[in-house]
Formats: C-alpha cells, sequence, structure tokens
C-alpha cells in the first residue's frame, strides 16, 4: 500500500488529527490525517482512494478493536474526529460526483424512543466504512422511515431502540419497510435487542455493535 | 436542598407522606471512579478523556435541575408475593430475582429522580455539531449524575426511617431483572401527576430522558447490601459495579 496512505491509517487509529494536535503525546508536532490527506492528493491520489485505502482501513481497525473489547467509545470518538478532520479535505469530490459512498442508509430511532447516542455511533461507524448515513433522528414511525427510504434512493435501513418497549416498535415498522420495498435491507440493534428477537420480526441482521453492521453490509452487497 | 414535605413515619404506625427535594449539583459527588468504568476504561485512561470529563464535571452545574422524591405507602394498602406485590389493586409484576429480594419488606418507598432535560439537550447539540467526544462524555456523566442522586435519595429514605427503626432494602427498577418496564405505568400511577417534572410517556419512556425510577422496600427485618449487579444477569453490562 502507498505509504502516505498507510500513514493516514494509521493517524486515524492513533487519533491524530492534525500537526497542532497535542495528542497522542508521541505524535507531539508531526503530521497529522489533515496533512497526510492533502499530500496524497498533492501526490495525485485520488479522493476515492484516500478514503477507501487510507482511511476506511484505518476506522475498520478501531471498530475491530471496539468490538473485541480492546478500546471503548470514547477511543472510536477521537478516532473518528480525526478521520473527520481529514473528510473536510475530500468533501467536494463527492460533490462533484468524482468520489462516491458506498450506498446510503437510513438511520433512526424508532417511535416511542428518544435515545439516540447509540444511533449516532453506529452513523459514525457506517460513514467511517465509506457509506452515506440519511439520520432521520429519533422517535421514528413507519411512515418517516419509508418516506426517507423513497427519497433517498436507501438500499439499507438501521433501525435502534433502548427500551423493551420501544424495541417491539421495530416489529410494524420493519414489515411495513418489507412490504413496501422487499429488496431494502433492514438492520436493527440496541441495547436491548437480540438475534433471536430479529429474526423473529423478519429484520435481516442484528448486531450487539456498529462494526458487526458494517460487516454484514460489506459482505451481503459485496462492496 | 429542602425536603418539600416533613410529614414523617411515626413509630411504625403508617403515614403516607410524600417527600420532595430540589438539589444543587454540589449536593451530589460524582464518582469519577464509576464514571470511568461506564465509559469501560478499568486502567489507562486516555489523556483527552480525562480533559474532557473534567471539563464537563466544571460546565456541569448549568445544566442540571436536580429533582427527587419519594413516596410512602402505608402498610396495609401493600401485599408482598415472591413474584409480585400488590398496591391496593394493582400488581407490580417484579418477577422472582427482585421479588425475593422484596418479600420480607412491610411497605415500599416509591421513588424517582431526575436531572431535567438541559443536560441531553446539549449533549444532542454537541453531537449533532460533530462534537462526538463532548456530546457523548456529558451523557455518560449525566448517567452517573442521575445514579449519584438516585444513592442519595435512598440514603434520605433510610435515615428517615432508621428514626423509626426501621430498615430498608436495596432499590429495584422495572426494566431490570426480568421485572417489565412497563410497569412503570403502575409506579407513576401513585405519584401525583408530573412528580419531580417528569412524564411516562406511552412507551414507558421517561422524559427527561436522565430520569429513574423504582422502589424500595421497608421493614423491620429487610437487608441492603452494599453493590447488587450480581444479582442481575446483565453480565457484560458496561455500568456493572466491579468491587
Ligand atoms: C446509562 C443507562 C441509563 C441512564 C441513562 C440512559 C440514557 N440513555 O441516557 C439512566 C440511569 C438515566 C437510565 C435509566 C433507565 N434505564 Co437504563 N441503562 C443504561 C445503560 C447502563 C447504558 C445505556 C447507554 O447509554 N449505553 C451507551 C450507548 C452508546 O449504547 P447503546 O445505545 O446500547 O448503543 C450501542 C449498541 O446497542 C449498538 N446499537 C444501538 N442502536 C443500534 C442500531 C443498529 C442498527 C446497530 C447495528 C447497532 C446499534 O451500537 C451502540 C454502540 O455500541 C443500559 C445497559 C447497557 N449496558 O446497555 C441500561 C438500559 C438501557 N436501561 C434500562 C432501563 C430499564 C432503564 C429504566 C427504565 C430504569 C428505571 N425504571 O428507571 C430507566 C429509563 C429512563 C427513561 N428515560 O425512561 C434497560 C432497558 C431495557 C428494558 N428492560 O427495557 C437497559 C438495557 C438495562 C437492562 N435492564 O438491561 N439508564
Amino acid at each position: 500500500m502507498n505509504e502516505i496512505l498507510e500513514k493516514i491509517s494509521y493517524c486515524i487509529e492513533r487519533g491524530k488529527s492534525d500537526k497542532h494536535a497535542k495528542f497522542p503525546p508521541d505524535l507531539k508536532d508531526q503530521d497529522g490525517v489533515v496533512e497526510y490527506t492533502q499530500a496524497a492528493l498533492d501526490n495525485g491520489i485520488s479522493a476515492q482512494s484516500v478514503l477507501n485505502d487510507g482511511m476506511m482501513p484505518g476506522m475498520n481497525k478501531i471498530g475491530i478493536r471496539f468490538r473485541n473489547g480492546e478500546i471503548y467509545v470514547p477511543d472510536v470518538l477521537i478516532a473518528a474526529k480525526a478521520m473527520k478532520a481529514g473528510m473536510q479535505l475530500i468533501k467536494p469530490f463527492f460533490q462533484s460526483g468524482e468520489a462516491k459512498h458506498k450506498g446510503k442508509i437510513v438511520l433512526g430511532t424508532v417511535a416511542g424512543d428518544l435515545h439516540d447516542i447509540g444511533k449516532n455511533l453506529v452513523a459514525m461507524v457506517m460513514e467511517g466504512g465509506g457509506w452515506e448515513v440519511v439520520d432521520i433522528g429519533v422517535d421514528a414511525n413507519a411512515q418517516k422511515f419509508i418516506e426517507a427510504i423513497e427519497n433517498n434512493d436507501a438500499k439499507v435501513v438501521g433501525l435502534s431502540a433502548l427500551l423493551t418497549t420501544t424495541m417491539n416498535n421495530m416489529e410494524a415498522i420493519t414489515k411495513e419497510i418489507k412490504s413496501k420495498f422487499p429488496e431494502v435491507t433492514v438492520v436493527i440493534g440496541g441495547a436491548p435487542v437480540t438475534e433471536k428477537f430479529s429474526n423473529s420480526i423478519g429484520s435481516d441482521f442484528y448486531s450487539a455493535d456498529p462494526q458487526g453492521a458494517l460487516d454484514f453490509l460489506n459482505e451481503k452487497l459485496e462492496i | 436542598m429542602k425536603d418539600q414535605d416533613n410529614c414523617i413515619w411515626i413509630g411504625g404506625t403508617e403515614i403516607e407522606s410524600l417527600h420532595k427535594f430540589d438539589l444543587e449539583p454540589s449536593d451530589i459527588k460524582i464518582n469519577k471512579q464509576f464514571l470511568y468504568q461506564s465509559l469501560g476504561y478499568q486502567n489507562e485512561i486516555p489523556e483527552p478523556v480525562l480533559i474532557e470529563i473534567d471539563k464537563t464535571i466544571d460546565y456541569l452545574n448549568a445544566l442540571v435541575e436536580i429533582q427527587a422524591g419519594f413516596k410512602l405507602i402505608s402498610p396495609e394498602r401493600v401485599k408482598f408475593h415472591s413474584g409480585y406485590i400488590l398496591i391496593d389493586d394493582e400488581r407490580l409484576n417484579t418477577k422472582a430475582i427482585i421479588g425475593k429480594k422484596l418479600v420480607d419488606s412491610e411497605t415500599l418507598a416509591i421513588f424517582v429522580a431526575t436531572l431535567g432535560s438541559r443536560l441531553e439537550e446539549k449533549s444532542k447539540k454537541l453531537m449533532s455539531e460533530g462534537d462526538l467526544l463532548q456530546g457523548y462524555i456529558l451523557d455518560a456523566v449525566g448517567s452517573e449524575l442521575v445514579e449519584q442522586t438516585t444513592d442519595w435519595l435512598q440514603l434520605q429514605v433510610e435515615n428517615l426511617l432508621s428514626e423509626n427503626n426501621l430498615k430498608i432494602t436495596n432499590r429495584y427498577s422495572p426494566g431490570y431483572c426480568g421485572w417489565n418496564v412497563v410497569d412503570q405505568q403502575i409506579i407513576f400511577s401513585f405519584l401525583p401527576k408530573l412528580f419531580c417534572g417528569i412524564k411516562l410517556s406511552e412507551s414507558s419512556l421517561m422524559v427527561p430522558i436522565k430520569s429513574v425510577s423504582g422502589v424500595i422496600g421497608i421493614g423491620k427485618n429487610v437487608i441492603k447490601s452494599d453493590y447488587e449487579c450480581s444479582i442481575c444477569d446483565m453480565t457484560n453490562c458496561s455500568r456493572r459495579r466491579v468491587m
């Protein structure tokens, strides 16, 4: 792999956003994601490659370490922030159509529930994995999900819930989405959700952590 | 802080009473060790996380409006069974794990505690603006603060009753250890409307989010242990207190 891309990946993993960032202490005064991203673009590396071969591998390593319990949510957020800093530089290429996301995911917390931290983390990991996220917020009913799928031509929907009561609302929402858009993939998650529940309501996948859902989507949709 | 109702429990004879407290953030101390644990950390904590935690604790005061309270129910209204409790004709299906812990009680205190909504609004705002770490830490500090508030409230119940030689159990909340979260509807039906400013939704979600509800058993022969995470079957819970 190109050395600059490797540096981008490494800096994301270490949470080193730019030269002035004091964290991590052992990389003080050294270049970070921002500088290496700029260097990559200056060297003729495409924005798509910066994302796919520099940023995504870094975030992927973070996601796996989180799933293995080696690091925790704040560490993931520090890495995501470093990635975001670099993303600012490649954003224009997405707007011009030169670089592309893997697809769109509609994400929301289901009707009756107002918890959004878990959903926000899923959004962040999906973005780090190259997906474009359409976040429809909290207390979202079937109608809201369906409109968002239609308006964005989304291939995937993610549902989140934190209470057993609101988890039950996932069933009707999933069924309605599936009856309107049988080809749309539904993934669900949140503290009370289990694989058994997911199977019983006809959703395509359950994951306890965002990385698991990302891996599933990458595999299922062969990306 | 003030107890807005100074009605007390007199020498074993029941007096139903409602107790409500408005607390200053300085009344409640955040246990940083528990906070680190709830974030997942056991030993080494990255510096940005430590800095963010200290910063958050410093500006927390402006973001919380702590209210807590409890209602003591007359013993003759309450009947304890191993898997459920009857208050008048209303049945709280605590299920076996919690039921067993409460069965020797003579009556109950029903409690709630909340931080108000400002903290969660601020956390949401930070996250939507891209300040993920700051938003997340603020949320976690809030969760710890409301837990500590509930510890404080439990102590008030304990102190009030100890004057009358009564003891308390640990506190138990619907949604834990097999006790369905919907039973909050019954719990709230025994409290004044919007007690402590908390609204219970149809889906049994309390608004503000940073709120806790539950019951505490009261009696001459009941036991309270230091931490009871060991009775819960959610062994991978990030908030499991490891002592
Ligand atoms: C902190 C906490 C609290 C705090 C703050 C709550 C808050 N959210 O702000 C306080 C103390 C206030 C609290 C209160 C209550 N709580 Co509470 N609480 C928790 C705890 C310990 C952590 C929640 C949390 O913030 N996690 C961090 C976030 C980031 O995790 P997350 O939302 O789960 O998201 C992650 C995954 O689930 C996943 N994910 C989430 N969504 C999605 C979607 C997709 C598509 C995918 C792939 C993945 C995914 O990815 C995220 C990152 O890994 C959990 C137990 C636990 N360990 O999960 C209980 C828990 C959520 N609480 C529970 C309960 C019951 C309650 C109360 C009802 C108790 C009571 N009677 O007072 C109240 C309800 C409050 C209310 N407003 O109604 C239950 C809910 C289940 C149920 N029985 O209904 C839990 C699960 C504990 C249990 N018993 O097992 N709680």
